[in-house]
């Protein structure tokens, strides 16, 4: 295996750390010098729209940059120990590190997983999704000409269930960090147990959205919407179930509909399109299954729930975007990960109703807040069982911030200088001085 | 529009190869499925 080679080379396994920094600043630098081809490439294949792939391809530069800085830190620790003894420990690169990349963000998550991996040393084969493969392999371009030397990243295309489970099950590979559905991330666990290979598990979400009284209702609504139907909904920490105050649902409700009938839904090339097509015909029948099921489980639907009727969009993947009321969580709109456009809404009254309500599902992954009262939004931090939470805000995440799941919603986290943990082997090194 | 790539490239061990099958695979607009154009991706 080439990524194996490429690891014990002299010209990787003896580099300076902080060359290996300046490697991803190249890398950060042609990213950026490249972004307008890239984010055109992310919306041709995955359909989101330019403005989406434009921030995206930002947000991979800025996760290469901050792990460049990071390169040259990745530090061990002396440890106190009975007199006349020296104790460290080295902080080593994991070895190989395979990373399966979702077709929902291909190229930030691509950026998430591997620059970490290489700031710490490692060698890596990246998996894009067989449907949104072109940014990755760019990327692949880009780093050779970064300098980044030959074996050190690697680049393989193909179906999950050929290439995917191949990688994912050969005993060479010392790390797996997988991004994707709970269902496919149980079975690459199941395959990596059998080589005890670690992995890193970042899977679904049915994240709750609070809104409370006293806080910037417009704003709220607007995140509200955002949260759901930004990338059409393909997320795994899509705000796609929101809890509102009884007091103010009314008013409220009436104008997250507004704002959502006013969404431009179009071609993600389109400078004017609010919200692109679903990312293959599949999803789009899956999403329209999933209004099925709503309707017949007794949900009401306030707005969307079908294809649009714009001539113009017939040939594409498109949904509208879709809200339904009186959602709960024993309907499948209310519990399962639909990864669509499709909100589901709920009244509530107090805080301990919210909790249990927020809490009731599988996931963990995510969710949003919004008061202005900080005894509640603090309250909220402890009570609410998942691994990121925003207050006043949402969909907000940093290359520095750790971001990872509770639940069935992964293991581990990326993000963050914590994830070198992950990345990196630790040796206890015990010497006896008398 | 439609983008079909004849054959994926890998990078692997800093060289580009052929997809293991060489198999053609597609890549589709998702806001327009029909194939009215092809195009050819480093291949």
């Amino acid at each position: 295996m080439s990524a194996k080679i490429a690891l014990e080379s002299a010209g990787w396994v003896d580099i300076d750390p902080s060359k290996r920094g300046r490697l991803l600043t190249k890398l950060t630098t042609l990213v950026r010098e490249n972004s307008e081809q890239l984010a055109k490439l992310e919306t041709m294949s995955e359909g989101k729209t330019l403005r989406e792939s434009k921030g995206d391809v930002a947000w991979a530069a800025r996760a290469f940059e901050y792990w460049a800085g990071l390169a040259d830190k990745v530090e061990g620790e002396t440890i106190p120990v009975p007199p006349r003894r020296l104790n460290y420990t080295l902080r080593e690169p994991l070895g190989v590190t395979v990373h399966i990349v979702p077709w929902n963000y291909p190229i930030a998550l691509a950026a998430r997983s591997l620059a970490p991996a290489i700031a710490a040393g490692n060698t890596v084969v990246v998996k894009p999704s067989e449907i949104t493969p072109l940014t990755a392999i760019m990327l692949g371009d880009l780093a050779l000409k970064a300098g980044i030397p030959k074996g050190v990243i690697n680049v393989v295309t193909g179906s999950g269930a050929e290439v995917g489970e191949a990688l994912v099950s050969d005993p060479r590979v010392d790390g797996i960090v997988f991004t994707g559905s709970a269902e496919t991330g149980t079975q690459v666990m199941e395959s990596a147990a059998k080589n005890v290979t670690r992995v890193l598990l970042e899977l679904g979400g049915k994240n709750p959205h609070i809104v409370f009284p006293d806080a910037d209702l417009a704003k709220a609504a607007k995140s509200v919407k955002e949260g759901i139907f930004t990338n059409a909904g393909q997320m795994c920490w899509a705000g796609s179930r929101a809890f509102i105050h009884e007091s103010i649902y009314d008013d409220f409700v009436k104008d997250l509909v507004a704002k959502t009938r006013a969404i431009k839904v179009g071609p993600g090339r389109d400078d004017t399109s609010e919200m692109g097509p679903l990312a293959s015909k599949a999803r789009q029948d899956v999403v329209l299954g999933f209004v099925k099921d709503g309707l017949e489980e007794g949900a009401s639907l306030l707005c969307g729930g079908k294809k649009p009727s714009d001539p113009g969009l017939q040939k594409g993947n498109f949904v509208e975007p879709t809200i339904f009321e009186n959602v709960n969580g024993k309907m499948k709109i209310g519990c399962d990960e639909i990864f669509g456009p499709v909100l589901g809404l709920t009244q509530f009254k107090t805080l301990d109703e919210v909790v249990a309500m927020a809490n009731e599902t599988d996931y963990g992954l995510y969710g949003g807040v919004w008061t202005s009262n900080l005894k509640v939004a603090h309250e909220l931090a402890v009570r609410l069982q998942v691994g990121g939470l925003a207050v006043n805000e949402y969909l907000v995440t940093f290359p520095q911030t750790p971001f990872g799941g509770y639940k069935d919603s992964g293991i581990g986290h990326e993000n963050g200088i914590r994830s070198l943990e992950f990345y990196t082997r630790t040796k206890n090194v015990s010497i006896n001085l008398s | 529009m439609t983008v079909q790539i004849q054959k994926y490239k890998m990078l692997i061990g800093g060289e580009w190869k052929d997809s293991a099958n060489g198999a053609v695979s597609s890549v589709l607009d998702p806001s327009n499925n029909v194939q009215d154009r092809t195009r050819k991706l480093q291949s």
